[in-house]
C-alpha cells in the first residue's frame, strides 16, 4: 500500500495549481447539475412565456419568499460551520450543522405546504403545462435539498464523533459547496417562477 | 481495500477479476472495452436484420412496426452502449499511465461508472419483451409519448448511461488536472489526453440537458404530465431543442477521442513528430466549444422562424475549419516519414479517408437549401455512418490493435489484422456510398419499404453490410486467440515515446515502480532535417 | 520553392479547378426537377459538388501519394524528418478553408433567400398529415382530396399541420420539404414547372406506416386544373 507521502505525491500537480482533487470533482459535478437544471428551467420558461396560465396567480409569493429567506440563512450557517471546522471549534461546527439541517427541513416543510395548497386549489402536475413544469422544476430542487439534508445529518453525526477535529474540514467544505449550489439554484428558481 | 485493487494480468485464468467489482483503472478499462464491443455486435446483428429486410422492396421479414423497433434499438445500442462508452474504456486504461499516475482520481467512482452499463444495456434490450422503443434514437414527441412500455425502459436506460458518462468525465478531467507526473506540463500532454479533456467537458455540459429532457418524456408517459401534450399546449419542438442540444455535441463526444487515438498512431508509424501539436490540441477544444452552438441544424425543416436557422448554418460550417486543421496536420505528419503500414496505421489512414467523406457531406448538410431536400433521407444515414463507422469505429479498431500488446501482453496476428482492415474498408464504402444517391434521389430514412427504383442501391448496401458484418470475424478470432496464446509482447513493440510504452506489457499493478519525471514532449521522433546539400547529401 | 515545383503546383491547381468545374457541370444526382425554386437549389448543389471534388482530390490524393512515396522501404530503419510544424503552412490551411466556409455560407444564404421569397397571390392549400395519409384542403372551394393537384406555373403556398404526430411533407422532384407538426402550422412555397405526377413521401418517422405514407403532386395545365376542380366540386355535392 502507498504511504501517505506517496499518496499525496499522486496529487502533486493539483497541489501546485492550488486545486484539491475532491473539490475539483465536486465543482465539475455541480457544473453538470447546473446544466440539468438549465434544461428544466428552459422548459419552464418556454411555457411561461408562450403559454401564460391563470394558475400562476395561485402562487404564494410571500410564503415562498419567506421560505427563500430560510434557505439563504441555512447557507450562512454552512459558512459558519466551515469556519468553525477550520478553527477546530467542534461545538460551533455541531451547532451550525444542526441549524443547517433544521433550516433545510423547514424549507422542505414550507415547500410541502405550498405544494399542498396549490393542489387543493386545483393546480397539479397533470392539470396544465404550467402545473407540469412548476412541480417538476421545484420538485427536483426539493429532492436536491433532501439529499443535502441527509448529507448534513450524516456530517452532524461524524462531527459528534470527532471526525472533523484538528482542522480536517474538507468534508464540510465539499458539503458546503453542494449546499450553496442548491441555494443558488433556488434563487434562480424563485426569481424565474415567482418574481418575473 | 487490497481485494478491490487486485490488478489485471491479462489472462483467462483471472476471468473472475473482470466480472467483479474492481477499482483498478486497467481492469475497468478492459471491462468497458469488452462490454461495449459486445453491444457493438448486438447493434450490428440488429442492423443485419434491417439490411436483410431492405435488400428487397416490400415488407417481408419485418413489418413496419417491427422494423421501427429494430431500427430504434440499433441506433440506441450503437450510440449509447458502444461508441460513446468505448472511448471511456481506452481513457480508463491509458490516461493515467500516459500522465504518469497510478490510477484515476476517484477509483470507486470509476468502477461505479462502468457498473451502470451492463444493467442499462439489459434494460434497453429486455424492452423487446414489453414492446420495445420504436420512435428512433431521437424519440421525437408526440410519437414517443404514445409508444409501448419499452419506450419508458429506453428512457431509463439512457438516463443511466448518461450518468455513467458524466461520472467518467468527472474522473478524466480531475485526474488529468491534478495527477500529472512532474514534467508533464499542459503542452506535453499526449494528444489523446487533450482529446479526452475536450470530450469530457462536452459530456459534463451537454449530457445533463438530455437527462432533463428524458425526465420530461418519462413523466409525460408515466405520470400524466403535459409537457408534450399538444391538446394542453405542449410544444413538440421543445423536445427537439432539448434533445439536440445534447445529441449534437454527442457526435463530437463520439469522434474526438478517436481523433486523439489516430494522433497518437501517426507519429509512431511515420517515425516523425506530430505536425502542429498545439493546433491539433487547440482544435479539439475549439470543436468542443463550437459543438455546443450548432444543434438546430437538425431542425432546418421543422418550421422554425426562418431567420433563426442561419446562425446555425454558419456555426455548422465554421466547425469545418478546426476539423480541417487536424486532417492537414495528420497529412503533414506522415509526409516525409518512414511509413509502416501495420494494422493500427491502416485503420488510422482509413479513418482520414472515410471521415473526410463524412465531413465534406456534413458541409452539404449545413447548407440550408440543400439540407431541406436531403434532411431525414438516406443521405443523412450515409453521412452519419461515414463519420461514425468510417470515422469513429476505424479509430476504435486502430486503438484496439495499437494498444492490444500493451493491454494483453501479447501480440495480435498482423495478417488477420490486414484482412480485417481490407474487409472493413471495402464493406464500409460499399454499404454507405450508395445511400448518398438513394437519399438524393428520393428515399426517406427509417423506412421498412421503398419504391422499386431504389432497389439496386439497396442491394449494394446490403452486400456491403454483409461484408462489414463478416469483417468482425477475423478481428474477434484474432483478439481471442492472440490474447490466449499469441506471442508475448515486449514493453514497446512500436517504439513509442508516450509513457505507456515505458512500462511492461501489461503494466504492473501501480503502473510505475517510481513516479516518472518527464523532460520532453511525447512526439520527439525523427532525426533533425539536414540542410539541403548538393550531390553529397549525407546518408540517412 | 524551386521554379519546377512552382510550375508543377500551378499546373496541379489548374487541373484541379478544371476537374471541379467539370464535376459541377456533369453531376446528375438529383431527381428530375419540376419546380422553379429547385433550379436555384440545383445551382447551389453543383457549386458544392465542384468545391467538394477539389477538396476530396487534394486530401485523398495527398494521402495516397504520401503512403506510396513515403512508405518505409525494406531494411530502412531510419527515423523520419523531425519537423514539428510550419507556421506559414498552418496559416494557409486554416485561412483557405475559412475563406471557403465564407463563400459556401454566403452562397447558401443567398440561395435560401431566393427559395423562400414569398409569392404574390399564391394559391393556398392546407395540408394535413395523419397516420398514415396526407389530406389536402382547398379552402376556397371547400374541397378535400388525397392527392395534391396544382396548375403549372401557379405559385402555391402550402400550410402544413398534423393531426397526431410529426410528419414531414417531401416532394423529391421539387427538392422541397417541410415538417407537419401537430399544434403548429408551417409553410412551404413552390411553383410547379413541369406537367406530370410527382411522388410525395413522408420524411419524419411517424409510426408503423411511415414508409407507406405517400401521395402524388399532380401538375395540370391551367385549363385542365380548372376542369379537374370543377369535376371535384360537382362530385362532392
Amino acid at each position: 500500500m502507498t504511504t501517505s507521502v506517496e499518496h499525496s505525491d499522486e496529487f502533486r500537480a493539483g497541489r501546485e495549481l492550488g486545486l484539491n482533487h475532491v473539490k475539483l470533482g465536486m465543482w465539475l459535478f455541480l457544473a453538470s447539475e447546473v446544466m440539468f437544471f438549465g434544461g428544466l428551467i428552459s422548459a419552464f420558461l418556454h411555457y411561461k412565456l408562450n403559454n401564460p396560465s391563470l394558475e400562476s396567480g395561485l402562487l404564494d409569493v410571500l410564503l415562498v419568499g419567506g421560505n427563500t429567506f430560510v434557505l439563504l440563512t441555512s447557507s450562512y450557517t454552512v459558512v459558519m460551520a466551515l469556519a468553525a471546522a477550520r478553527a477546530g471549534n467542534s461545538a460551533g461546527l455541531v451547532r451550525n450543522l444542526l441549524l443547517t439541517a433544521v433550516l433545510g427541513a423547514a424549507f422542505l416543510a414550507g415547500q410541502g405546504y405550498e405544494f399542498a395548497s396549490l393542489i387543493r386549489e386545483g393546480m397539479t402536475p397533470t392539470s396544465s403545462v404550467f402545473g407540469s413544469s412548476f412541480f417538476t422544476l421545484t420538485g427536483f430542487h426539493g429532492l436536491h435539498v433532501l439529499v443535502g439534508l441527509l448529507w448534513a445529518l450524516r456530517n452532524l453525526a461524524k462531527a459528534l464523533r470527532g471526525g472533523f477535529d484538528q482542522g480536517r474540514s474538507l468534508g464540510v467544505e465539499i458539503f458546503g459547496l453542494y449546499w450553496h449550489f442548491v441555494d443558488i439554484v433556488w434563487i434562480v428558481l424563485f426569481t424565474v417562477i415567482y418574481l418575473i | 481495500m487490497t481485494s478491490s485493487r487486485t490488478p489485471a494480468s491479462g489472462a483467462f485464468q483471472t476471468l473472475r477479476r473482470y466480472i467483479s467489482w474492481n477499482t483498478d483503472h486497467k481492469v475497468i478499462g478492459i471491462q468497458y472495452l469488452v462490454t461495449t464491443f459486445t453491444f457493438f455486435l448486438i447493434g450490428g446483428a440488429l442492423a443485419m436484420v434491417m439490411r436483410t429486410e431492405l435488400s428487397q422492396p416490400g415488407v417481408d421479414l419485418l413489418n413496419g412496426a417491427e422494423y421501427n423497433r429494430f431500427m430504434t434499438n440499433h441506433g440506441s445500442v450503437m450510440l449509447f452502449l458502444w461508441i460513446i462508452p468505448v472511448f471511456s474504456g481506452f481513457a480508463n486504461f491509458m490516461l493515467p499511465i500516459m500522465i504518469g499516475a497510478k490510477d484515476m482520481a476517484f477509483p470507486r467512482l470509476n468502477a461505479a461508472s462502468f457498473w451502470l452499463i451492463p444493467p442499462a444495456g439489459v434494460i434497453m434490450l429486455t424492452s423487446f419483451f414489453v414492446g420495445a422503443a420504436d420512435a428512433g434514437w431521437t424519440a421525437y414527441v408526440p410519437l414517443s409519448i404514445q409508444s409501448a412500455d419499452g419506450q419508458s425502459l429506453w428512457a431509463v436506460s439512457v438516463i443511466l448511461l448518461g450518468t455513467s458518462s458524466i461520472m467518467g468525465a468527472i474522473n478524466f478531467v480531475t485526474t488529468t488536472i491534478t495527477m500529472r507526473a512532474p514534467g508533464i506540463t499542459i503542452w506535453r500532454l499526449p494528444l489523446f489526453v487533450w482529446a479526452m479533456m475536450a470530450t469530457a467537458l462536452l459530456v459534463i455540459m451537454a449530457t445533463p440537458v438530455l437527462t432533463a429532457g428524458l425526465v420530461l418524456v418519462a413523466l409525460d408517459r408515466l405520470a400524466g404530465t403535459l409537457f408534450f401534450s399538444v391538446e394542453a399546449g405542449g410544444n413538440p419542438i421543445l423536445w427537439q431543442n432539448i434533445f439536440w442540444f445534447y445529441s449534437h455535441p454527442a457526435v463530437y463526444i463520439m469522434v474526438l477521442p478517436g481523433m486523439g487515438i489516430v494522433s497518437e498512431i501517426f507519429p509512431v508509424f511515420s517515425r516523425k513528430p506530430i505536425f502542429g501539436y498545439k493546433m491539433i490540441a487547440l482544435s479539439s477544444m475549439a470543436i468542443s466549444v463550437l459543438g455546443l452552438t450548432v444543434w438546430a441544424h437538425h431542425m432546418f425543416t421543422s418550421g422554425l422562424d426562418p431567420r433563426l436557422r442561419v446562425p446555425y448554418m454558419i456555426t455548422s460550417m465554421v466547425i469545418a475549419v478546426p476539423t480541417g486543421v487536424k486532417i492537414f496536420s495528420w497529412l503533414a505528419t506522415i509526409w516525409d516519414g518512414k511509413i509502416r503500414l501495420q494494422t493500427p496505421m491502416l485503420f488510422s489512414l482509413g479513418f482520414i479517408s472515410m471521415f473526410l467523406i463524412g465531413g465534406i457531406t456534413g458541409i452539404f448538410l449545413a447548407s440550408i437549401p440543400f439540407d431541406i431536400h436531403v434532411h431525414d433521407t438516406y443521405f443523412v444515414v450515409a453521412h452519419l455512418h461515414f463519420v461514425l463507422f468510417g470515422g469513429a469505429v476505424s479509430a476504435v479498431y486502430a486503438g484496439l490493435y495499437y494498444w492490444f500488446p500493451k493491454i494483453t501482453g501479447r501480440m495480435y496476428d498482423e495478417n488477420l489484422g490486414k484482412l480485417h482492415f481490407l474487409m472493413n474498408f471495402v464493406g464500409t464504402n460499399l454499404s454507405y456510398l450508395p445511400m448518398f444517391l438513394a437519399g438524393m434521389l428520393g428515399m426517406p430514412r427509417r423506412v421498412a419499404d421503398y419504391a422499386p427504383e431504389f432497389t439496386s442501391l439497396n442491394v449494394l448496401a446490403t452486400m456491403g453490410a454483409v461484408l462489414l458484418g463478416s469483417s468482425t470475424l477475423p478481428f474477434i478470432y484474432n483478439a481471442i486467440i492472440s490474447w490466449a496464446k499469441g506471442p508475448r509482447a515486449s514493453a514497446n513493440p512500436w517504439r513509442g515515446l508516450t509513457l505507456e510504452w515505458s512500462v511492461t506489457s501489461p503494466p504492473p499493478p501501480h503502473n510505475f515502480e517510481q513516479t516518472p519525471a518527464v523532460d520532453h514532449g511525447p512526439y520527439d521522433y525523427g532525426q533533425p532535417r539536414q540542410l539541403e546539400q548538393p550531390a553529397s547529401a549525407a546518408a540517412d | 520553392m524551386s521554379e519546377r515545383t512552382t510550375f508543377a503546383v500551378a499546373v496541379l491547381v489548374l487541373v484541379l479547378i478544371a476537374v471541379g468545374l467539370l464535376a459541377a457541370d456533369q453531376v446528375n444526382l438529383l431527381p428530375a426537377l419540376a419546380a422553379t425554386r429547385a433550379t436555384e437549389v440545383d445551382r447551389l448543389f453543383r457549386m458544392l459538388v465542384g468545391i467538394a471534388t477539389v477538396i476530396f482530390l487534394i486530401v485523398e490524393g495527398g494521402l495516397v501519394y504520401a503512403v506510396l512515396r513515403f512508405r518505409r522501404r525494406k531494411g530502412d530503419d531510419a527515423e523520419g524528418v523531425a519537423y514539428h510544424g510550419n507556421n506559414a503552412l498552418e496559416l494557409v490551411w486554416t485561412l483557405i478553408p475559412a475563406i471557403l466556409v465564407v463563400v459556401v455560407g454566403f452562397s447558401s444564404y443567398r440561395s435560401l433567400a431566393r427559395i423562400e421569397r414569398p409569392d404574390q397571390n399564391p394559391m393556398v392549400v392546407e395540408v394535413v398529415g395523419r397516420q398514415f395519409t396526407w389530406l389536402f384542403l382547398y379552402p376556397q372551394e371547400g374541397l378535400t382530396t388525397s392527392e395534391l393537384h396544382v396548375p403549372l406555373g401557379q405559385p402555391v403556398r402550402l400550410e402544413l399541420t398534423s393531426e397526431d404526430v410529426i410528419h414531414s411533407f417531401w416532394v423529391p422532384n421539387f427538392l422541397a420539404k417541410r415538417d407537419a407538426t401537430p399544434g403548429r402550422v408551417s409553410e412551404l412555397l413552390f411553383t410547379a414547372s413541369q406537367l406530370g405526377s410527382f411522388p410525395i413521401r413522408c420524411a419524419e418517422l411517424c409510426g408503423a406506416g411511415h414508409a407507406i405514407m405517400t401521395s402524388q403532386v399532380v401538375v395540370h395545365t391551367p385549363d385542365d386544373f380548372e376542369a379537374w376542380m370543377a369535376a371535384q366540386v360537382a362530385a362532392s355535392e
